[in-house]
């Protein structure tokens, strides 16, 4: 009984220092923490660090960084988490501590990024209440060159069509499993984008692509606008089943059938003929 | 979906139903995992089911085709030897990102129903020589082109099919236990317990695209997870690993999808960028499963130790 108490004890012992360790402060040096983040926040940089937020922390960390991925992680909302400077963040992602990894070996220009990226995240999802746009897709299907135009805009409260000028519009290909981006460009001042295809995406057999429009802009609801082209190349992957060693019986190359069959044939040919012989020698027996 | 409400066409809505009910009805014959309720208050009696895609449907109770699990298991074994018409999968692993979290395993081994110590997919600590750096690469099946396995099985139970994927039937496979010598990458292995498991699961209609319900005394092996294909998901390690590992799609449209991220990418350009290869390609097996050096690492390498902390 006493071993027993002690075990409890023991554990118990244990079990509030690995508490300790999980909530003990993480110092961040001095030095390192005063560190300037040498980029600016703007549109780009922001969208940089979203695509490399979305690539490498959301796994953990959540889409909206409430540290609900597949691993509890620390949540990006919070104000606490928000007070830490530039420098303290870079510092942790590049040493890590626990289940979260170092980052080290990472491009420190995308670990900058990602810290700007990350305060915008501050308070948590919030609810913006996105505008209603319109995207339509024009294609001259006579024209020879593989051209294809967005036109964005909104109705106005005339009921006018108002173009949306600098809009992202992002141009994708139906995938088996996802879009394929070919392109994405800005709107100009008329609300118009031009993007011209690339060659060489592969179709269906007749060459035929699924072609996605999407309107992606942080003020505009998302829209999408499809339309069916027939500027890829024909799909020469489908191919009725070869005949191949590694076939089923029915798709089995023709040499080893006919060897089969021939090997077969000439055994039991020579069974037969043996037996035969056989038959004869005892025939010639009972005659004599 | 549209076609059931469709009163007029009776011949496409029967169709539909077919394909819908196979599912729904296997599913009460099988695992029980739908109760069908019947309506008593209108002119027919209404059944509930659930169809393929998981949606539920009211169907009249007289056209309702039961169908038995037998039925259910032809009908996989028929689909399952052809395969996905059209496709060719395939299947890329960037090693720089790996970093042992065994999500991908998990998955497989849930869906497969395997015991712990069961792989069909596996990540290995590698070290090619005393100085080169430690990496971690997860090994699956590598569904050749010029399988070796294929060509040793004397009783056809291991195939080919025109999408690419090589499946095992368990219910032809003998045990012999040829494809496991000829396999160069150790990708089979064999049921060699009685995989535990109630009376009414093992009375489940046999998955050829799954090996489910595993069998004693016959090989299983990674399918691509060749059911989840089929309906256009993908496949259980490379949609549950965290951290980006992995990428899949079909070779004939030259595009492949992150399972993390989403992110869709040309095949031909992934590979010539990063210089993808394939794992013993001068055995000219024709691997359908890429790898990308691991080069400028995601994560600095971190060694599994064990319980002792030994390195392992």
């Amino acid at each position: 009984m006493r071993i027993c108490g002690n075990s409890i004890i023991i554990m118990l012992l244990l079990a509030c220092s690995l508490d300790v360790l999980a909530f003990e402060p993480w110092n961040v040096p001095g030095p390192e923490g005063g560190r300037k983040n040498p980029l600016k926040a703007d549109k780009n940089v922001i969208e940089n660090g979203r695509i490399f937020f979305m690539n490498t922390c959301k796994a953990c960390h959540g889409e909206q960084g409430l540290g609900n991925g597949v691993i509890k992680a620390a949540d990006m909302t919070t104000a606490k988490f928000q007070s830490q400077t530039d420098g303290e963040l870079f510092y942790k992602i590049t040493t890590g501590r626990g289940q979260m990894p170092s980052f080290k070996a990472m491009n420190s220009n995308d670990l900058w990024q990602v810290i700007i990226f990350i305060r915008t995240l501050a308070g948590g999802a919030k609810q913006v209440l996105k505008k209603n746009a319109m995207l339509n897709l024009i294609i001259d299907v006579n024209k020879p060159e593989k051209q294809v135009t967005g036109v964005v805009y909104f109705m106005d409260e005339a009921g006018q069509k108002q173009p949306l000028e600098k809009i992202k519009v992002g141009f994708y290909v139906q995938r088996m499993f996802g879009l394929l981006p070919v392109g994405s460009k800005y709107t100009n001042d008329k609300g118009y984008v031009r993007l011209d295809f690339p060659s060489g995406i592969i179709g269906d057999t007749i060459g035929n692509l699924n072609l996605v429009a999407k309107l992606e802009d942080a003020e505009y609801k998302s829209a999408d606008a499809l339309a069916t082209v027939k500027w890829g190349l024909p799909n020469t992957g489908l191919k009725k089943a070869e005949r191949t060693l590694w076939a089923t019986n029915k798709l089995a190359p023709v040499w080893l059938i006919l060897s089969f069959t021939l090997t077969l044939l000439v055994i039991f040919g020579v069974i037969i003929y043996v037996l035969l012989q056989v038959r004869k020698i005892h025939r010639l027996g009972k005659i004599v | 979906m549209g076609k059931i409400n469709d009163k007029g066409k009776g011949s496409s809505r029967r169709d539909f139903l077919k394909s819908g009910i196979t599912f729904g009805a296997g599913a009460i014959a099988g695992a029980g995992l739908v109760s069908a309720i019947a309506n008593a208050g209108g002119k027919e009696n209404k059944v509930k089911v659930l169809t393929g895609d998981g949606k539920i449907a009211e169907v009249n109770a007289s056209e309702l085709n039961m169908i038995s699990p037998g039925e259910v298991q032809e009908k996989n074994q028929k689909q399952g030897r052809i395969g996905l018409p059209g496709k060719k999968f395939v299947m890329v692993i960037d090693l720089s990102r790996c970093q042992n979290a065994r999500k991908c395993m998990a998955a497989c081994n849930a869906a497969h129903e395997l015991q712990p110590y069961q792989h069909h997919i596996n990540t290995l600590q590698m070290q090619d020589s005393a100085d080169s750096a430690p990496y971690y690469m997860p090994k699956p099946c590598f569904h050749c082109d010029n399988p070796p396995c294929v060509k040793v099985c004397p009783v056809d139970a291991t195939f080919k099919r025109q999408d690419g994927i090589v499946l095992i039937d368990n219910e032809r496979c003998i045990g012999c236990r040829f494809c496991i010598s000829a396999c160069p990458y150790s990708a089979r292995m064999f049921q060699w317990f009685e995989p535990e498991m109630t009376e009414e699961q093992k009375n489940r209609p046999y998955n050829i695209e799954l090996n489910v319900p595993q069998k004693r005394g016959t090989v299983t092996k990674c399918l691509f997870s060749a059911d989840r294909l089929r309906v256009g998901k993908l496949p259980y390690c490379v949609s549950s690993c965290p951290n980006g590992v992995y990428y899949f799609g079909d070779k004939n449209e030259d595009a492949v999808t992150n399972g993390t991220t989403g992110e869709t990418v040309l095949f031909s350009e992934l590979i010539r960028n990063n210089a993808g290869y394939t794992y013993f390609e001068d055995l000219g097996t024709k691997p359908q499963v890429y790898y990308l050096p691991p080069k400028d690492r995601r994560t600095p390498f971190k060694p599994v130790e064990d319980s002792l902390g030994e390195k392992i």
